[in-house]
């Protein structure tokens, strides 16, 4: 079988062509959304899309001329394409289905906050393969995009801009509880990042635990990406504020393990 | 200010100079009468966006029907609001300055929302819009009003009216000139592959679409008050002072822009300007208990001219309101 040489030019010329627009195309997107953190996750969701199309449409231009071959070529290529897909592509092609059940289905987008195979973290970028995240170490995981067939996919805010921010505070047994819940509820509602609204609204829960009880708040932050701020700057005026009036922390009893189970 | 007929300029009275300016609605002023007649099964909330006129039309209509009014500033006590019910049908401007953003911050405005609730006597209090809808989420302040009156926002013929009788040296009103176009370019810094490079991205030119481009056959009067009306949101106190300070010899639809118009502001800023869009006025220590770095986020609203600070009190000046209410509804702050 022979190769067209200025058909193989003309494919590699696409190829290159449609890497630059996507790579272009991605980064205007992806400064766009940065401008408009209320829209960014609707902005970015134009990523995942533009890079299927765009590599979509390359492959198109690419495959036409090849799919003008004689039936010999045809068979031959099948037979190539096929040992190929069996033997070492098969992650690779589920990849890039699972890629584009992620595109149409939208169990997560970029922007969103996600738990997948233990990783959480920040979708940064859904590729033809895999999908990117960024952990709150600033570390970046690549999961297969095929995980989506296979594994459950925790989303925090599933594509909108707030988020649910859970704050754990503990206070002593003796001290005053409905003073400490009255502290956490006002820190949630009067800090920076909180979003409150008949949709988004704050709670604050109390649970007796072995030696100690927790106050737990809980409240959307208007942009997802504050939520340790969010939950640092609530912790901290809250503790500030129950020094202030009193309200003790707990000490773990002698003898007691940490979730206050008889360690002696 | 040469040329202007009646008033002080905007900005020289405590905070809503310009709301004598807002035009009466008659229904809303209606309402607030019987309100203070008693009327109502509760007391009447009147809300409105910074500037607006809200404490004009409560001035106006406490003096016309005899009620005590009382106005509050930054750090006003509480007990005054609520010594003030035994006086007889009382109207009180500037409910907003009764809570602080802080853990305990809320304990005064808690009183005064009881004692409005417990009371015999009429009550007509007014509201920041913004601080309004924030309470209402946080503190479900709405349920203490039996009613809530919103101010309505001016049109464009309702500004021209006012402004064009209130000025004898008015501006020659001209169309944009041809060479701003419906679309601009603005650099975007993008980052490929470790490398940072900026590059020209056509964007809609805000400032001439929202005048209908170069005004075509439209006259450019109107084009100027409609614009005028878009960027002050309706609300006359902020459509004053914009006009005052874009006022000049020959005015085009693009020279209308609030004061500040495309400041960048980082996170704490932009919550020390939604806190002065939602009280208007705030004691400058204020700050200090509210964000770690007051003194350089409010030197950055100042030299922008969005703010002023004086005796203490730090302002959002009028012009400015547009441009506060974009960067931080941008942000979803409250």
């Amino acid at each position: 079988m022979s190769v067209d040489p200025a058909l193989l030019g003309n494919s590699v010329a696409v190829l290159v062509a449609a890497y630059v627009v996507v790579r272009v195309a991605t980064a205007v997107i992806a400064a766009l959304a940065e401008r408009v953190p209320r829209r960014r996750i609707a902005i970015k969701m134009l990523t995942p899309v533009v890079t299927f199309a765009v590599y979509a449409g390359a492959a198109y231009v690419i495959a036409g001329p090849i799919l003008r071959l004689s039936s010999t070529q045809v068979v031959a290529l099948s037979g190539l394409f096929g040992a190929a897909l069996g033997f070492g592509l098969r992650d690779l092609v589920a990849g890039v289905i699972g890629g584009l059940v992620l595109v149409t289905e939208k169990p997560y987008r970029v922007g969103d906050k996600v738990e997948i195979r233990e990783h959480y973290g920040e979708v940064t970028g859904i590729g033809l393969r895999a999908t990117t995240l960024t952990t709150p170490n600033d570390t970046e995981v690549r999961v297969p995009n095929a995980a989506v067939f296979d594994s459950n996919v925790a989303n925090a805010n599933a594509g909108a801009p707030e988020m649910l921010v859970t704050v754990d505070l503990a206070v002593a047994e003796s001290a005053d509880v409905a003073r400490a819940t009255d502290i956490v509820a006002d820190a949630l509602v009067t800090s920076p990042y909180v979003y409150v609204d008949d949709d988004h609204p704050t709670t604050v829960v109390v649970e007796d635990e072995a030696y100690y009880r927790t106050v737990t708040g809980k409240a959307y932050v208007a942009d997802l990406r504050d939520e340790f701020a969010f939950a640092s700057d609530v912790t901290e005026r809250s503790l500030a504020a129950f020094e202030d009036a009193g309200i003790t922390t707990p000490e773990r009893p002698v003898g007691r393990a940490p979730d206050g189970s008889d360690d002696r | 200010m040469t040329g202007q007929r009646g008033r002080e300029a905007v900005g020289e009275d405590a905070g809503d100079a310009a709301g004598e300016f807002a035009p009466r609605h008659e229904d809303d002023v209606a309402t607030v009468e019987r309100a203070i007649r008693g009327e109502l099964a509760g007391p009447l909330a009147v809300c409105g966006p910074p500037y607006g006129g809200r404490h004009d039309l409560l001035e106006h209509v406490a003096d016309a029907a005899g009620a005590t009014y009382r106005r509050l500033d930054p750090g006003t006590d509480a007990a005054t609001v609520r010594r003030a019910l035994d006086d007889g049908p009382l109207v009180v401007e500037g409910c907003h300055h009764l809570y602080e953003r802080r853990i305990g911050g809320f304990d005064d405005l808690d009183a005064v929302l009881r004692a409005f609730a417990a009371t015999e006597t009429p009550v007509v209090a007014g509201w920041n819009s913004y601080a309004w809808t924030y309470l209402a989420h946080v503190r479900d302040v709405d349920r203490t009003f039996a009613e809530r009156v919103e101010s309505t926002p001016a049109n464009a013929a309702d500004l021209a009216a006012l402004l064009l009788n209130r000025y004898d040296d008015l501006p020659t009103f001209a169309a944009n000139p041809t060479t701003d176009g419906a679309v601009t370019t603005r650099q975007v810094s993008i980052t490929l592959r470790g490398r940072t490079v900026s590059v020209p991205i056509p964007v809609p030119n805000r400032r001439v679409l929202g005048t209908g481009l170069d005004g075509g056959e439209v006259d450019p009067t109107d084009v100027v008050f409609e614009r005028l009306a878009a960027v002050s949101m309706g609300n006359v106190g902020v459509a004053t002072a914009i006009w005052e300070a874009t006022r000049r010899d020959e005015l085009r639809p693009s020279d209308v822009a609030p004061a500040g118009d495309g400041i960048d502001l980082d996170r704490e800023t932009a919550f020390c300007l939604r806190v002065l869009l939602s009280k208007e006025r705030v004691a400058r220590p204020e700050f200090d208990r509210l964000v770690d770095h007051a003194t350089r986020a409010l030197a950055r609203l100042r030299r922008a001219d969005v703010i002023t600070v004086e005796d203490g009190i730090v302002r959002l000046a009028p012009a400015a309101v547009p441009t506060a209410v974009r960067e931080t509804d941008r942000r979803g702050l409250q």
